[in-house]
């Protein structure tokens, strides 16, 4: 057992809790019995209606005379046939008269086409037209037999071809894959619930009830309060799961669950290691759901985090449903969506114990992250003395640090929209609209939002000369970066490989331009208006509001994150990097735009000289290495051997 | 006059509004919640995830899937499916392209859990083998794994092709070729255009969720505008204001009730724009496009606008006797739970909107939604459901408003709402 | 039975106040046969402890609660029939009021005026008077969640007579104020006095009753023990102090002793 203050306030924690009916309900009572009943509820609902659907029967509309077909058509299961003209066709379907309308070709038309005409976005339709097809298509090989023999061919006419399939799953293993769908998504949702329900009010519920500040006055360290409360939103949260693992597994055992009333055994060793996977997941949660509560100044406030906590930890439990996306690589670390994954591969029978060393590891992390910030928060006077921290926005240093942090993030999501969209409706032209127009007038938008006073537009964005040897150094250093970053692409296809698809529109549209054309798309202008934007306005920004590194750091993360693409992330937030420290270094934005031109530049006409030409030595051999890292090194050295330079403009307000 | 003083009362309950209002656009977290949430949250969620299905196709290139075809099978089903560029077809081994028929499961499992190089991580087998009446094949697959099943509907498929160009041949050695091995074609003409087809997209997935959001919406609002006013000890002052109960009540509902539609508008739009956009980005080829009948649009806004009323006077009146925060949370869970999970049984149903549907309350709003999604709305069944609804809200209002004359719901310790619904009528004739 | 004065603008019969027992008793009595009346210019307090029915009395002058017996009216209204004018003519003042947290102290009185039926360039002045009235001039555009307590009260002070309104009723306004608040509150009774105003008054602080009432109801368990002047309750009860002359009266067995 644990002693000492940590076991007092885990006791009292408990102690508390227990005595708490609403939390109780909520936490214990609900999950348990609330989803076996929607769940099962739902899924009657549907089976009902899909017998209805299967036993129903259908009007549908025929109009032409073929004496052959007709007689197959009649043979259908569930149709009343309504003959009518052919004019008329059309109007049953509109007047919803008839499911269907078929239009048999008549006995002396040239071309025989049976046309089954319908709204397919109906069930309905789609039912009888299934069934027509099938009757049609039986119909046809039975006259093409006749046909056969009367011609005089041996044998029948069907090829003598038997196939079958054979399912070497156990009714266990397709039994928990199926239910795994759904269930790890459920444990999700109720872990979830009996975190946020118990995490909020720990904290921020205590605040209310004016308690928290007694308990800090107490001789202790307040990273022991974390850890207790941790302790206990998490085992609570455990329990719930628990609890839900068990009446869910028994409401699959009892097949009330499954659409058709078929029992699922679940195995139980896989059970017991979804219940053993469920306790660092509970315990992130938890940890989650405290930080929210920590940093909520009342109750209230807590509440409101809630919902968009709950929308986070809904994608990758939706996600888990299919099994499309598998636990590896950078999934193996993803926060919440690792655990899922994983889960669910357990429940189909698929452990790997690898696998659930690196998730158990990784969501460890994590959970040392968050508990460590909880502590911090749990550190700040507003905490306890429930005092408005400044506002939001305020005119000060971390208000106008959050300012552009919710200037870059709204320039992003921005992008996301219009920029998508004009590259939609025009690759060539919407990515060109994007560069010059998009983002310059989202980076005057940031300008606006964080307004301070207005600098002049040439310190801004430092547009001052560059020293030769800078741009020298730049141009040396871009060449010099080429072959180290198709080397770094190659190594991330390895745990990060990108589909086809995702740079086929884009390759093809380079393929149809010019190379002037694609030089002055895909290299000067991303060249002049990222460079502006990220190194220009942006970073100039966030060295204003904090220390070079942090805004370097920042400044590469939101030009990595703007290019949309998670396979694009770590080549571009790697380039953004040294981007930033080259214009911090040179106190000058043209260097940057040399480099990024350099590189970009290379990058294209290299590829498009390869394909007609050989280069003169192999790409990955060691002269190359060596190539490289002389360029690497040569720009470096002209970059950084200028003399150690004045701090950033800071004589600017 | 009676005009005069319902013109009066009208303009009183606008003005506790316009106060309900102003203040709720200075609370930083509504602002979060009506405008941040659906503006940066959704994008960036629907960003996450196109990008773990963008993941899960890129792995999934990588390691085609790959299919055992033992020696017998013919050439060209193997050839359609190493077409599949996310298949890839290998030598069965020797053992089975002997013998006639195909590994048991046991014999299955064991070759896959044996992770022999030669054969690699294969997820379905293709055995073959002739008999004296003709071919026999069997395509032996793992249905507790998705890969595998797409590999047995591949693999079955190409067995069918191929023994559909066979029958082919054989019908062309006598002669039957073109238009009488085809002795009719069949043709479907689907009338359903590209927006329908998008509509029905939509009323699968935004019913359910629109019908999450707008109890988010109303809940917050009801605590904060009742127990709100208990807590900051502000309610004895109104109450002493030349208003009536009354007309503070329906300053306040008119509030929730645009808080209510507020959140569900936002989210709407919001989910809508990201529909659009990750269909865009995912399936940018798929026929079909997103359209909205204005008409039918109308329609829903005023069915969802009637539940706002409904539900924010059910919640005001449940509340009104909490005497904090908790309390009141935990008075108007139980509803919010009822009207976020009878979205889903709406999406579940009859795609039709029927008037069986039309009868129950919650489960008709959404079918409503559903079918005005797809740009329908059958006359009979709207109806019925705006009349319901209508009188729901009548009947709340009038309970919320006589529970609001009680005194009782400010000032007594125990005050509990069943209580004071039943008796109290008498009490509250001839009080302002 | 205390005499009605002519010129009384509130008067109150006989009211009393039971609240009904759940489990089928009798119920409490909280207000039981209360009678005095008080006129323009007067500040009449109600002195008791805490539960003694003076809040509970307060709450049926203002319409907040309904007697259950008897019979009180306010500037000639009826606080049951006519309880909209009442309301119009009264001022409302506790110790347990709040302000609302997210509107600036200028919104805030000008809310209340609007409530009042006070609109346009006249509920401007009426504000713009009363800010300088009470010195909020220097914060009237903050948040009333950022003002001091005394800030507070002063905002309170001025949204009770935004209206002015002939009848102030103040239930224990001072509870909850620091010493300078809570002076800042008792001046202003005495200048609302001066200014004709009839105020009815609550407190269980002897020394406010003492420095501001002109007349004094001794109100205990529910009933009025005594009223009157200062003097004639000394004179009544022999004792000197307030203190005094209230545990005379607030015994059990006290008789009831009402001025002539």
């Amino acid at each position: 057992m644990i002693t000492g203050p940590l076991g007092t306030l885990i006791r009292k924690e408990f102690a508390e809790l227990r005595r708490d009916r609403r939390v109780l309900l909520l936490t214990l009572v609900l999950p348990v019995v609330l989803y076996p009943v929607v769940i099962g509820a739902m899924n009657r609902v549907q089976h009902d209606h899909s017998a209805e659907v299967e036993a129903a029967r259908y009007t549908v509309a025929v109009a032409g005379d073929h004496g052959e077909l007709t007689g197959v058509l009649a043979g259908v299961d569930g149709i009343r046939w309504r003959n009518v003209a052919p004019d008329s066709l059309r109007a049953m379907l509109d007047a919803g008269r008839a499911s269907l309308a078929v239009r048999l070709p008549d006995a002396d038309a040239p071309v025989d086409t049976v046309r089954l005409i319908g709204r397919m976005t109906s069930s309905s339709a789609q039912v009888v037209a299934d069934r027509v097809e099938t009757a049609l298509e039986s119909a046809r090989w039975r006259v093409l037999e006749q046909e056969y023999r009367a011609r005089g061919g041996e044998g029948g006419l069907d090829a003598p071809l038997d196939l079958d399939t054979r399912d070497v799953s156990t009714a266990r293993e397709s039994g928990g894959a199926e239910a795994g769908r759904l269930l790890v998504y459920l444990l999700l949702m109720t872990l979830f619930m009996a975190a946020s329900t118990l995490g909020i009010d720990m904290i921020a519920g205590e605040k209310e009830r004016g308690t928290l500040e007694t308990l800090f006055l107490a001789p202790l360290d307040r990273t022991l309060v974390a850890r207790a409360k941790l302790v206990v939103a998490g085992g609570g949260a455990l329990l719930t799961g628990l609890l839900s693992l068990v009446s869910l597994s028994l409401s699959y055992g009892t097949g009330w669950l499954a659409e058709d009333g078929a029992a699922a055994a679940l195995d139980p060793a896989a059970l017991a290691l979804v219940a053993a996977l469920m306790l660092p997941l509970a315990v992130l949660l938890a940890a989650v759901m405290l930080m929210v509560s920590a940093w909520a100044r009342s109750l209230k406030e807590a509440q409101y985090y809630v919902l968009p906590v709950m929308l986070t930890v809904f994608v990758p439990a939706f996600l888990s449903m299919s099994q499309a996306i598998e636990a590896t690589g950078v999934v193996t670390v993803l926060p919440i969506a690792n655990v899922a994954f994983v889960m669910r591969d357990v429940l189909a029978g698929r452990p790997d114990a690898a696998t659930m060393v690196i998730v158990v590891a990784s969501t460890l992390g994590w959970i040392a992250l968050a508990a460590r910030q909880v502590t911090t928060l749990m550190e700040r006077e507003e905490t306890v003395l429930g005092f408005d921290p400044e506002p939001f926005f305020a005119p000060t240093e971390g208000g106008r640090r959050r300012a552009i942090q919710v200037a870059l993030a709204l320039t992003v999501t921005g992008f996301f929209y219009v920029g998508q969209w004009l590259q939609s409706r025009s690759p060539v032209g919407g990515l060109a609209l994007s560069l010059w127009v998009l983002l310059p007038a989202l980076a005057l938008l940031t300008e606006r939002l964080v307004r301070g006073r207005r600098p002049r537009w040439t310190e801004a964005v430092a547009l001052r000369s560059p020293a030769p040897r800078h741009v020298l150094g730049a141009m040396t250093l871009g060449l010099g970066l080429v072959l180290p970053m198709i080397g770094l692409q190659q190594l991330q296809a390895v745990f990060l490989p990108a589909p086809a698809s995702q740079f086929e529109l884009l390759g093809q549209t380079f393929e149809r331009m010019s190379l002037w054309q694609l030089f002055a798309l895909a290299a000067v202008s991303p060249a002049v208006c990222e460079e502006f934007v990220f190194r220009g306005v942006f970073l100039g920004h966030l060295r204003r509001q904090g220390s070079d590194r942090r805004a370097i750091l920042w400044s590469a993360f939101w030009f990595a994150l703007i290019h949309l693409s998670v396979f694009r992330f770590l080549p571009t937030f790697l380039l953004g990097l040294v981007l930033a420290a080259v214009v911090v270094r040179s106190r000058s934005l043209w260097p940057a735009v040399v480099l990024h031109l350099t590189y970009n530049g290379s990058l294209l006409l290299g590829e498009r000289w390869l394909r007609t030409h050989e280069a003169p030595f192999a790409l990955d051999g060691p002269v190359a290495a060596a190539a490289a890292l002389g360029l690497v090194l040569a720009g470096a050295a002209l970059l950084v051997r200028w003399p150690r330079l004045r701090p950033a403009p800071a004589e600017l307000p | 006059m009676a005009e005069s003083s319902f013109a009066r009362s009208l303009r009183a309950a606008l003005r506790v509004l316009r106060k309900e209002i102003l203040e709720a656009r200075r609370d930083r977290n509504l602002v979060l919640q009506l405008v941040i949430v659906p503006l940066l949250l959704y994008p960036t969620l629907a960003f996450v995830g196109i990008q773990l299905v963008m993941m899960a196709r890129g792995a999934a290139e990588k390691e085609p899937t790959v299919v055992l075809v033992d020696a017998d099978t013919p050439d060209p089903v193997r050839d359609e499916l190493d077409a599949d560029s996310t298949l890839r077809t290998r030598p069965a081994p020797e053992i089975w392209s002997t013998l006639d028929g195909a590994p048991s499961a046991e014999e299955f499992r064991t070759l896959r859990a044996a992770g022999d190089p030669e054969f690699g991580a294969f997820e379905a087998l293709v055995a073959w083998w002739s008999t004296g009446a003709g071919d026999s094949a069997v395509v032996v697959h793992d249905a507790s794994r998705e890969r595998s099943q797409v590999a047995r509907d591949r693999a079955t498929a190409a067995v069918r092709a191929h023994a559909d160009s066979l029958r082919a041949a054989r019908a062309a050695s006598v002669g039957l070729t073109g238009d009488a091995f085809r002795p009719w074609a069949v043709v479907i003409d689907d009338l359903s255009t590209a927006a329908e087809r998008g509509g029905r997209a939509l009323s699968m997935i935004l019913p359910f969720l629109l019908m999450l959001m707008l109890p988010q919406g109303t809940f917050y609002a009801a605590l904060d505008t009742i127990v709100g006013e208990r807590e900051r000890g502000t309610w004895e002052t109104v109450i002493t204001s030349p208003l009536s109960r009354a007309e503070v009540l329906l300053g306040k509902l008119g509030y929730v009730v645009t808080a209510s539609m507020s959140t569900f508008v936002l989210n709407f739009t919001g989910l809508l724009v990201l529909v659009f956009f990750a269909l865009e980005i995912l399936l940018p080829d798929a026929p079909i496009a997103l359209r909205l009948e204005p008409g039918a649009i109308v329609v829903a806004l005023v069915a969802v606008l009637l539940l706002s009323v409904a539900v924010s006077a059910l919640m005001m009146m449940l509340v009104a006797g909490a005497r904090n925060y908790r309390e009141g949370q935990a008075a108007l869970t139980p509803v919010y739970l009822i009207v976020a999970f009878s979205g889903l049984f709406a999406q579940f149903g009859a795609e039709t909107f029927t008037v069986s549907q039309a009868a129950v309350p919650l489960v008709n709003v959404t079918a409503l939604l559903r079918s005005a999604l797809q740009g329908e709305t059958p006359l009979v069944p709207v109806v019925v459901t705006l009349l319901e609804l209508v009188a729901l809200a009548v009947v709340f209002v009038a309970v919320a408003a006589r529970l609001v004359r009680d005194e009782n719901v400010l000032f007594a310790p125990d005050f509990s709402v069943r209580r004071a619904l039943l008796p109290s009528f008498a009490r509250s004739a001839g009080k302002d | 039975m205390s005499e009605t004065h002519r010129d009384a603008v509130v008067d109150v019969r006989g009211l009393t106040k039971i609240y009904p027992d759940h489990s089928g008793g009798e119920g409490t009595r909280a207000v039981d046969d209360v009678d005095f009346d008080c006129c323009p210019g007067e500040i009449f307090g109600l002195l008791g402890l805490n539960g003694a029915g003076k809040t509970t009395t307060l709450r049926m002058l203002s319409t907040a609660l309904t007697p259950t017996a008897g019979h009180a009216s306010i500037a000639g209204f009826d606080v049951v029939q006519q309880s909209r004018e009442v309301r119009e003519n009264i001022g409302f003042l506790s110790g347990t009021t709040g302000l609302y947290h997210r509107l600036t102290a200028r919104e805030m009185i000008s809310y209340f005026g609007e409530l009042h039926g006070l609109s346009g360039v006249a509920l401007q002045r009426r504000v713009d008077t009363l800010v300088e009235t009470f010195g909020i001039a220097d914060y009237a555009g903050q948040r009333c969640e950022k003002l001091s307590t005394g800030m507070k009260q002063k905002v309170n002070i001025a949204r009770t007579v935004i209206h002015d309104p002939p009848v102030l009723v103040l239930d224990e306004p001072t509870s909850g104020l620091d010493v300078l608040a809570a002076s800042t509150t008792l001046d202003f009774v005495d200048e609302v006095r001066r200014s004709g105003k009839c105020v009815i008054f609550s407190t269980h602080i002897m020394s406010e009753a003492e420095r501001l009432c002109d007349r004094i109801a001794i109100i205990h368990g529910g009933t009025v023990r005594a009223i009157g002047t200062l003097d004639e309750l000394r004179e009544r009860t022999g004792c000197h102090y307030l203190e005094d002359v209230f545990r005379s009266l607030a015994r059990p067995d006290a008789p009831e002793v009402t001025a002539p």
